[in-house]
């Protein structure tokens, strides 16, 4: 769950907004309590100094002696109680200490109020204040000594706080649950087009390729993953095709020689026949066996060669030796067909499966030799060139067309297929040489020009001159 | 019965030629779909036995052009292809039957026969005329005799095949031309006096009546 995007989005949303909801909350309760405590300070400052104003030193009043003044309680103007209130709770109280100590309160004044305490430096025209659970006390130091202390509880503003805060939570959490419901609304909104896609792509099976995700329906950022989504959906599509293709050829190039052999034989056996009869049926059946025996070799070839399962036997060994060796295998083809084998050959040591080069080199000579014309020529030329081992193999025959010079690697493509099967050609060959030469990691490449001949050329790398 | 061959791969061509001949049918071939098409629309055969996958102009190419010259004649396919669409595809274009290589032999032509039996009207492969029974199937001719007996005809390929055709388009003067044509591949000489030969023979065998001549026009089977 915590990988998903959905929820992701969410928590860290919520979070966020929980986090600013709470710091709104805070800051703003915050002030208004400082507003609060502001106010009630300002109040009892103005208030102490309205009492301050009122004491009478002693010895003004009643012909007390000078050096032991009583103190009269302190009373408190009516004006100032109705501001406070009259509530028990709400009352406000002074308490007055001389500076030797004795120690005059008012009426309501709480019996344990603690005495001051003595700054450094007192500075009479300076009220401070302080806090005593839930009253609170303004100080105010006076001019002969001594300190006139002036409080009130506080518990009409802690409520009015309270209430406040509960007001803030309650609103609070309203917000936060608008604010999650309206963050999980736009959040599917987002995620719509990607579960769109999601869907659709699912949807898409081997079987029914040709569906394409509409580009058009999605949001601007998700349009470029659409796309590449399609591309890879093409590819995949021509893959498969070209797949499915080369399975119904493959299927129809076996069932042909196999319709031979099941005719032949049935044929054969329908009523009694002349040894020789015999002979020419078997002889027919032969023919066409071989031809799938050939068929199937290239066929496994290549689909090894496509699954990267091709057993390479890699060694060192000389090109040229292995390029004559197979010249002489196709010496009797040539000299059949009055064409003149040229070879132009230079040492080369390579490392790789000398087998399947001859395979390579065979095809390529026989190829040259039965698309050429009578009389013609065939030229084969080893160099090293570079860190390339570069096998050319030219033929003067009719040359290959340029829209066809791309096709003629294809699995079963035959540029004449009338020739080709006079020739016994399967349509594999060059497919199977291309297929070798790549997973020796060379290319094999057509040049070609129509009347006078092609070339083909297998580059090799590594290889060196011995 | 004379059928074109239109297969390009040579062992098949000749093999299929051979096994029709033996059959009993003139057999005419053609190597590629143009050879194919010309001589389909030339000639008047009595089936076509037509590969798809052909050089140059293909399978199918040679049956839509065949059908669009209002050709009637039945066509069999035979090919290496068998997908569903390929079949149906087949069928649409004008096909009248299709095989998949590789065949029984016997299958060909047990469908060769019920095409060209269908192309005749003919709803059985027996034809009972005069109390001759002719098994198209089985190529075997059976008479009853006066007693009651059922007693086997022996006739000849040729013999056979001319019966056969007369039986088929009972009813109808066939022309000792449209006779040749159909009795006789391209391979052959013909000459005026086999087909009477045969005629003759025949009477022998099955009765003077079996066979009536209409001067100047043909020959015809009621």
């Amino acid at each position: 769950m915590f990988r998903s995007i959905r929820w992701n989005l969410l928590g860290w949303y919520s979070a966020l907004l929980l986090a600013v909801l709470a710091g709104f909350g805070l800051t703003l309760y915050h002030r208004l309590e400082m507003l609060s405590d502001q106010r009630v300070d300002t109040e009892l400052a103005s208030a102490a100094q309205l009492i301050a104003q009122r004491i009478r030193p002693a010895h003004h009043t009643r012909g007390h002696s000078a050096a032991h003044p009583e103190p009269e309680p302190i009373d408190i103007p009516e004006t100032l109680l109705q501001r406070f209130g009259a509530d028990e709770n709400e009352a406000a109280y002074a308490v007055l200490w001389l500076r030797d100590g004795t120690r005059s309160a008012s009426a309501k004044a709480p019996a344990d109020v603690p005495h001051p305490k003595p700054l450094a430096r007192e500075n009479p025209d300076l009220p401070r204040f302080r806090r005593r659970g839930d009253l609170r006390e303004v100080i105010l130091p006076r001019h002969s000594g001594g300190y006139l202390v002036v409080g009130r509880s506080t518990a009409v503003e802690e409520e009015q706080t309270e209430r406040l805060v509960w007001i803030l939570v309650g609103t609070g959490l309203g917000v936060l649950l608008v604010g999650l419901a309206g963050g999980w609304i736009l959040v599917e909104r987002a995620l719509r087009p990607i579960a769109v896609m999601s869907s659709t792509a699912q949807a898409i099976s081997a079987r029914n390729l040709s569906q394409r995700i509409d580009v058009a329906g999605t949001e601007s950022e998700l349009s470029p993953l659409a796309r590449i989504l399609n591309n890879m959906l093409d590819h995949l599509e021509d893959a498969f095709e070209q797949q499915k293709r080369f399975t119904a050829d493959a299927s129809h190039e076996l069932r042909t020689p196999l319709a031979v052999i099941c005719s032949q034989a049935e044929l054969a056996l329908a009523r009694e026949r002349s040894g020789d009869e015999y002979r020419q049926a078997l002889a027919t059946c032969a023919g066409a066996a071989q031809r799938m025996r050939t068929l199937v070799n290239g066929l496994l070839t290549l689909a090894r060669a496509d699954a990267g399962m091709l057993q390479l036997e890699c060694a060192p060994f000389d090109l040229k030796a292995c390029t004559e060796e197979c010249a002489g295998l196709i010496q009797p083809l040539a000299e059949e067909r009055n064409i003149a084998v040229d070879l132009d050959l230079e040492p080369v040591e390579w490392t790789g499966d000398v087998q399947r080069l001859a395979q390579v080199i065979t095809n390529l000579l026989s190829n040259a030799i039965r698309y050429n014309r009578d009389g013609g020529k065939v030229r084969v030329r080893l160099r090293q060139e570079g860190n390339e081992a570069v096998l050319a193999v030219a033929d003067t025959g009719i040359g290959i067309p340029e829209d066809e010079r791309g096709s003629i690697f294809k699995r079963f493509y035959r540029v004449d297929k009338a020739r080709a099967r006079e020739m016994g050609g399967t349509g594999l060959g060059l497919a199977i040489c291309q297929s070798l030469v790549t997973a020796h990691g060379g290319t094999l490449e057509c040049a070609s020009e129509l009347g006078r001949g092609s070339t083909f050329t297998v580059r090799l790398a590594g290889g060196k001159t011995s | 019965m004379r059928v074109l061959v239109v297969e390009d791969e040579p062992d098949l061509r000749r093999l299929l030629e051979q096994a029709l001949r033996e059959e009993g049918y003139a057999v005419d071939v053609a190597e590629d779909g143009k050879t194919g098409l010309y001589k389909a629309t030339t000639w008047d055969y009595d089936a076509v036995v037509l590969d798809l996958m052909l050089p140059g102009m293909n399978g199918w190419d040679v049956l839509s052009r065949l059908r669009a010259a209002a050709k009637p004649v039945p066509v069999l396919i035979l090919t290496a292809r068998d997908g569903l669409t390929d079949r149906i595809r087949g069928l649409d274009t004008g096909a009248d039957d299709y095989l998949v290589k590789p065949f029984a032999l016997a299958e060909l032509h047990a469908r060769l026969r019920a095409l060209i039996r269908r192309s005749a009207g003919q709803a059985s492969a027996r034809i009972e005329i005069d109390g001759v029974v002719i098994d198209t199937a089985a190529r075997t001719v059976v008479r009853r005799t006066a007693e009651g007996a059922d007693e086997i005809v022996h006739l000849t390929a040729r013999e056979y095949s001319l019966v056969e055709m007369l039986a088929l388009r009972r009813g109808q003067v066939v022309t000792r031309t449209d006779l040749y044509a159909h009795l006789f591949d391209e391979e052959e000489d013909s000459f005026s006096n086999l087909l009477d030969v045969h005629v003759s023979n025949i009477r022998k065998k099955l009765g003077k009546d079996f066979i009536q001549t209409r001067r100047g026009y043909g020959y015809v089977v009621e």
